[in-house]
């Protein structure tokens, strides 16, 4: 094979799914091409088609996608024209895949050892000593400790990240030259996900494949790809290397991205965020023109609506950068669209002397029943501390967050103020009435319209049999038990109206009828029917997409300072959490590690734990560098059994033997608001340098890889 | 847009969608046939049931009088077509309305213990795996045995044979609704839990319940037509099939018409239930 | 896994103590019944009064019931009213016939009911699998009694080439057993099949299926290696939930062939108030039931190692 020949190319490949109303076309057009040791991301939100680029490339489209023109060609051979026996050949031996969710990617019922096996059983003609020597070999270098032990597992017995490890194990015993990447931690959590990313492009320097990366995740390939694909509504609509996209935008949507991301690194009144209006037009509905056009500022008439499509055209900046605007090349003389004013808030943390909710060393034990017998026997049951010791103040309109990773005790922690469980001991006041004991059952309506919630998931949030505005309706009606009918449908509206969706169109809908993001809107109109005083935001922008992410923060942010109502915010996400709070609480196994005004937990001093979160978010801001050397080992510790001593002994990059895996850290106050627990003196932890440090000047910047 | 209308299109479409696929169609027709019969078996029937035409009479022949008799006559000279029509009414009205007490009770325990958890669940489950231990047959035969044959002593058998499955069926659904946040929403609303359980939860249950109410009627007429058949029926002279049978059981050596035709009936009904059931559940997967 | 076993068989040993205890109740908890049915309906009050005192029937009903229980533990199983014999005397045979009618059944269709649900599950939507997914509704549809009327029409009365009672009166004959076999086969495989179909394409839906093809894995392996076992596991629970209804439906077939199992025993029992014979069936047919399922719950947990190491 010369080398001139391509490893892997799409030529004006073209799908479609066939469905009971007609074809829908999922990917229009799209070219790619992929040399030996590229490494290529496509971004986008979902819909846009990347996952069945993914796919196609391994002609693997299921029953009902059809590719309706173009081809794919794999070494200068089309993979298109070829037989079973090819396509089998080929894969998970010269193209393999690493897949999203690793619990249900690996079969329940085979042992890990023998589901890795298999691979090198067809596609090598190793030895069996020599298959288990490779095995042996790429388990070490994926990083799992006693590889095998691991090999006579089965997939449900080992962590999140191992079984990651795993899938891409399993990729790479073959030593395949194209390896594709289907959003590979999106499943996990933040440090997991950041110590998978570090270990992809160290395996990917060894082994020297090629790779495709796709990801909703800007940041993520910024960290990993040289090369980029946006994609939009089926479309590829900027690409080239990834350092030039990213520091000259040239497609209005790869701008209006990176403009919704929150930085972690920025005070928010110097990079608000300016979402992207409207959303993704529908496959079989798609515009006239350019598919942006409706959603984009520069929109102009009888240019950027031609019929005939607008073409991927080179941009002024670079001979590789590609751009699908039909305005490419004046797009940087037009003005900007008006970046939304920084949201003022006073921080009013310190105004009022009495908080509105208060809680005091609040403890929370889960026991967990083996089995009826095992009950009988009282002594077998296990506990799990999902709330340690905790308590934190939330002040009227003052924004809180709490930040953790999963099985941190957030979630308890919302359940216990919201009188869905009951603290095992502590108390928590609200308005200076002590409810800790009060069920949600035994609370009176006042107390209940003042203290709701908006929930994660926007596929859960809503009942799927009753229409929206039945629902809104009937929380509006339970906190206003005064109001009539009529009013209370009035009221609905207006709440409609509140989060800008008109009720004249949404009002009698299904759920089923709304996008994510609207879903979520209608949950967010639903905590605000009584007028609250408080509400709790368990991940309220997690499961949207980027583009919606950001209009949806702004609507909260909005609420909370018109209705001049507390939220206490529970999150993951370190970026949102800045650009939305006034004080955070940073959780780790149902301890508090860290807490203080936004700007303190910013910047150093950090607990270990926070340093390692905040070095852990992938950052698409290519103005920013981003310190590398922090990165939490292994796995969240099982719940039955933390750690002695301090939580984060067992992962701690700053682990000091013989007193942190011993003693409880003590609690270190900095100032009379920020604290810190950690045996580490503040001293040392001060001097400390910051995570982020911002460059001015984007265009010498340098790369944060690894 | 009004809700009656709404609901009426939705029905049609929903039909509409059924009847798109050759099984569903042939499911749809089968039910929708038998129930027309059923509704006007009066005008339908060339005879009455148990008027005495002449006996013995084959298929498509004539009596002495000149009647065309299409599918001959039973052993007493009752004309078979006859008493299969009206035999529709005993059948249809019996599986159907013989398992709405057994959703009625398995769906509200189902839901108590999907919804409450801990004793609740384990007292219920407990009970209904007990009851689901007994073959149903078994149950049926002490059970009509002891209160003697008649149609509402087949809904007290079918109820108590029926509800455990429906409670196991609805249980698991509600374990799975209830862990959704738009329950978890109603109850930080200070929603009761009977309007949570009944107008939250039992709503989003109805799609396998439909699935599950289409195959329970047709195994409801197996099962009274198995009654019949060993001769604990309904009372005669309602003419249900599986007593058809019986009866002409004796006769089936030389007048096979008496019984194959009654067969065939019962086999078409739960044939057309179980296509529907089966296209009804394809529907729902793919929402 | 030890632990699961013992929690099993407490719970077996529970419901088979509960079962008992229900149907006693029923049958005779209240006396009067008792004595009209022994005794028969026109027997006169004294004489009733006189055969319930000599029998015990006048003290406490828990008393009697763990007598009964106890009885029933060593072995003495009550008298037949029916046959005129103790009913442990003839019981076993009867047992024993159902035994080999079951036995025989299920030998025929779990092998058929798996082979055709995982041949129409394995490629959904095939020509295959709508040709046997129809097969299998029907099967489902047709009413034993309806098959019954149907085989025997065609092999005894048209064909002439089986007979149409299975008594057995000149000893064992394999010629009799086949139209119940047959009988009991096509009513049951249709549903054991659906179950397996259904499970079957649920699996090769999932994502590991996925991963194996794209594994480069052969179609054949990715079916019987990856996904036959997952898929077996929701079968293994139908079928062994099968014998309650294998139990009912042999019911029917023993009476239409006047095959001499416990079908027919219940039968009798139930039309002429044999209360110590109903007792037998019931409670035997339980345990059966409950075994049957503890069964099913050891295979599953070879096949899911999900629940093998919790």
């Amino acid at each position: 094979m010369d080398t001139q020949t391509p490893l892997l190319e799409a030529k004006n490949l073209s799908i479609a799914y066939s469905t009971r109303s007609g074809p829908l076309n999922a990917v229009i057009n799209f070219n790619m091409t992929l040399h030996k040791g590229d490494s290529i991301g496509i971004v986008g939100e979902s819909g846009c088609g990347k996952t069945t680029v993914l796919l196609a490339l391994m002609n693997y489209l299921g029953k009902n996608g059809i590719i309706t023109s173009g081809d794919i060609f794999f070494k200068g051979k089309s993979l298109l024209s070829m037989s079973q026996q090819e396509l089998t050949d080929i894969r998970g031996n010269q193209i393999s895949m690493i897949y999203q969710e690793p619990m249900s990617a690996l079969n329940p019922c085979l042992t890990i050892g023998k589901q890795l096996f298999e691979v090198l059983a067809f596609h090598s003609n190793l030895s069996p000593s020599e298959a288990q020597e490779r095995t042996i070999e790429t388990l070490h270098d994926v990083r799992l400790p006693e590889p095998e032990h691991i090999m006579t597992c089965y997939p449900h017995q080992i962590s999140g990240g191992q079984q990651q490890r795993i899938v891409i194990a399993m990729a790479l015993l073959s030593r395949p030259t194209v390896l594709l990447l289907d959003e590979p931690t999106t499943a996990l959590d933040v440090t997991v996900e950041y110590g998978i990313i570090k270990l992809i492009n160290s395996l990917k320097q060894k082994y020297g494949s090629s790779m495709i990366y796709i990801s909703h995740n800007m940041g993520l390939i910024r960290q990993t790809c040289e090369d980029l694909i946006v994609m939009y509504s089926g479309h590829a609509v900027e690409t080239g290397k990834t350092k030039d996209v990213f520091s000259k935008p040239s497609h209005p949507y790869t701008q209006g991205l990176l403009k919704c991301i929150p930085s972690p690194a920025h005070e928010p009144s110097e990079r608000p965020l300016s979402p992207i209006k409207g959303q993704l037009p529908p496959a079989n509905d798609r515009p006239k023109g350019c598919f942006f056009g409706p959603r984009c500022h520069f929109f102009k008439e009888g240019l950027c609506d031609n019929p005939n499509g607008i073409p991927l055209e080179k941009t002024p900046f670079h001979p590789n950068h590609f751009s699908r605007c039909a305005r490419t090349h004046e797009l940087e003389k037009l003005e900007q669209p008006p970046t939304p004013k920084a949201a003022t808030r006073a921080s009013s943390s310190t105004q009022d002397t009495h908080p509105l909710l208060s809680i005091q060393n609040i403890k929370k034990n889960y026991h967990v029943q083996q089995s009826l017998f095992s009950s009988l026997s009282s002594s077998k049951t296990k506990t799990i501390k999902a709330n340690n010791d905790i308590s934190l103040s939330v002040y009227k309109g003052q924004i809180v967050s709490i930040v953790g990773e999963s099985g941190c005790g957030k979630t308890t922690l919302a359940k216990l103020i919201l009188g869905l469980e009951k603290p095992s001991s502590g108390s928590i006041s609200f308005d200076n009435q002590n409810i800790s004991d009060l069920s949600v059952r035994t609370r009176d309506t006042s107390l209940i319209s003042h203290l709701q919630m908006i929930f994660q998931n926007p596929n859960e949030t809503l009942n799927p049999s009753l229409s929206v505005g039945y629902q809104i309706t009937r929380a509006v009606r339970k906190f206003n038990p005064q109001l009539s009918k009529k009013d209370a449908r009035k009221k609905a509206f207006k709440l409609f109206d509140m989060v800008s969706l008109s009720p004249q169109i949404f009002f009698n809908r299904l759920p089923m009828h709304l996008s994510g993001g609207q879903k979520q809107r209608i949950g967010i109109s639903r905590a605000f029917a009584g007028s609250p005083s408080l509400v709790i935001a368990d991940e309220p922008v997690s499961a949207l997409d980027v583009s919606v992410q950001s209009s949806v923060i702004e609507l909260l942010h909005k609420l909370q300072l018109n209705e001049n109502c507390s939220l206490l915010v529970i999150s993951h996400d370190l970026s949102l959490v800045r650009y939305l709070s006034d004080f955070v609480v940073v959780m780790y196994l149902g301890h508090i590690m860290e807490s203080g005004p936004v700007r303190d937990i910013f910047s150093p001093p950090f607990n270990p734990y926070t340093e390692a979160l905040l070095a852990a978010v992938p950052i698409a801001d290519v103005s920013i560098s981003k310190r590398d050397d922090i990165v939490l080992e292994g796995n969240l510790p099982s719940p039955f059994n933390p750690p002695k001593g301090c939580p984060l002994s067992s992962r701690c990059h700053r682990f000091i033997e013989g007193l942190c895996d011993t003693t409880p850290p003590p609690t270190q106050k900095i100032s009379d608001v920020h604290s810190i627990t950690c045996h580490i003196p503040i001293d040392t932890l001060k001097s400390q340098p910051p995570i982020f440090t911002t460059n001015p000047n984007q265009n010498n910047q340098k790369e944060t890889k690894s | 847009m009004s809700a009656p209308t709404s609901s009426l299109t939705k029905l049609f479409r929903i039909l509409k969608d059924i009847a798109s696929s050759p099984f569903g169609f042939l499911g749809l027709f089968l039910t929708l046939f038998w129930i027309f019969v059923a509704i006007f078996a009066p005008l339908l029937a060339p005879f009455s049931p148990t008027e005495l035409i002449q006996p013995l009479v084959k298929p498509l022949s004539y009596t002495k009088n000149g009647q065309l008799l299409i599918l001959g006559s039973d052993h007493i000279g009752r004309d078979v077509l006859s008493r299969i029509i009206h035999g529709t009414r005993p059948v249809l009205f019996w599986s159907i309305f013989a398992t709405f007490p057994a959703y009625f009770i398995g769906s509200s325990l189902g839901l108590a213990a999907g919804y409450y958890k801990k004793s609740t669940d384990t007292i219920l489950s407990f009970i209904a795996n007990l009851i689901l231990s007994f073959p149903v047959l078994v149950l049926y035969l002490i059970i009509i045995v002891y209160l003697g044959p008649s149609g509402s002593n087949i809904v007290v058998a079918i109820t108590f044979a029926s509800s455990p499955a429906i409670f196991r069926i609805v249980r698991a659904l509600t374990l799975d609704i209830a862990g959704r946040d738009f329950i978890n929403a109603a109850q930080i609303r200070g929603e009761s839990s009977l309007y949570i359980l009944f107008i939250e939860i039992l709503p989003n249950a109805k799609g396998p319940l439909i699935v599950d109410f289409c195959l329970r009627v047709g195994y409801t007429a197996i099962t009274i037509g198995v009654l019949g058949f060993l001769g604990l029926g309904l009372p005669p002279p309602s003419p249900d099939w599986g007593s058809m049978i019986n009866s002409g059981r004796p006769f089936a050596l030389f007048m096979p018409h008496m019984v194959i035709f009654p067969c065939i009936a019962i086999s078409s009904f739960v044939l057309g239930l179980n296509l529907l059931a089966d296209e009804i559940n394809h529907i729902n997967s793919r929402i | 896994m030890l632990l699961f076993l013992s929690k099993r068989l407490g719970l077996l040993l529970l419901t088979v103590l509960a079962t008992s205890f229900i149907v006693f109740a029923v049958l005779e908890l209240d006396v009067d019944t008792v004595a009209v049915k022994v005794l028969g309906g026109y027997s006169t009050q004294e004489q009733r009064a006189l055969w319930l005192e000599e029998n015990g029937y006048n003290r406490l009903f828990i008393t009697r019931y763990a007598e009964w229980l106890s009885n029933f533990v060593q072995g003495d199983f009550g008298y037949s009213t029916r046959f005129k014999r103790p009913v442990g005397d003839f019981f076993w045979n009867y047992l024993g016939m159902t035994a080999i009618l079951a036995g025989i059944t299920m030998a025929i269709v779990v092998p058929l009911a798996l082979t055709f649900g995982i041949l129409s599950g394995m490629k959904e939507t095939s020509l295959l699998d709508r040709v046997l997914s129809f097969i299998c509704i029907i099967s489902t549809s047709v009413p034993e009694f309806a098959s019954v009327i149907l085989f025997s029409f065609i092999f005894v009365f048209t064909l002439g080439i089986l007979p149409g009672t299975s008594s057995m009166i000149q000893g064992f004959s394999w010629k009799e057993l086949v139209l119940p076999v047959l009988v009991l086969v096509v009513y049951d495989f249709g549903y054991i099949a659906r179950i397996t179909r259904a499970s079957m394409v649920e699996v090769m839906h999932t994502s590991y299926v996925r991963t194996a093809i794209l594994k480069g894995m052969p179609f054949k392996r990715v079916v019987t290696v990856h996904a036959l076992r997952n898929a077996l596991i929701a079968p293994v629970t139908a079928i062994f939930l099968q014998f309650p209804w294998l139990l009912s439906g042999v019911v029917v077939v023993e009476i239409a062939f006047a095959y001499k199992g416990i079908g027919h025993l219940l039968l009798e029992g139930a039309l002429y108030h044999d209360i110590s014979l109903i007792e037998m069936c019931t409670v035997v047919a339980v345990i059966v039931v409950v075994l049957t399922q503890l069964i099913a719950d050891i295979i599953c947990m070879f096949l899911n190692p999900r629940i093998r190491f919790s």
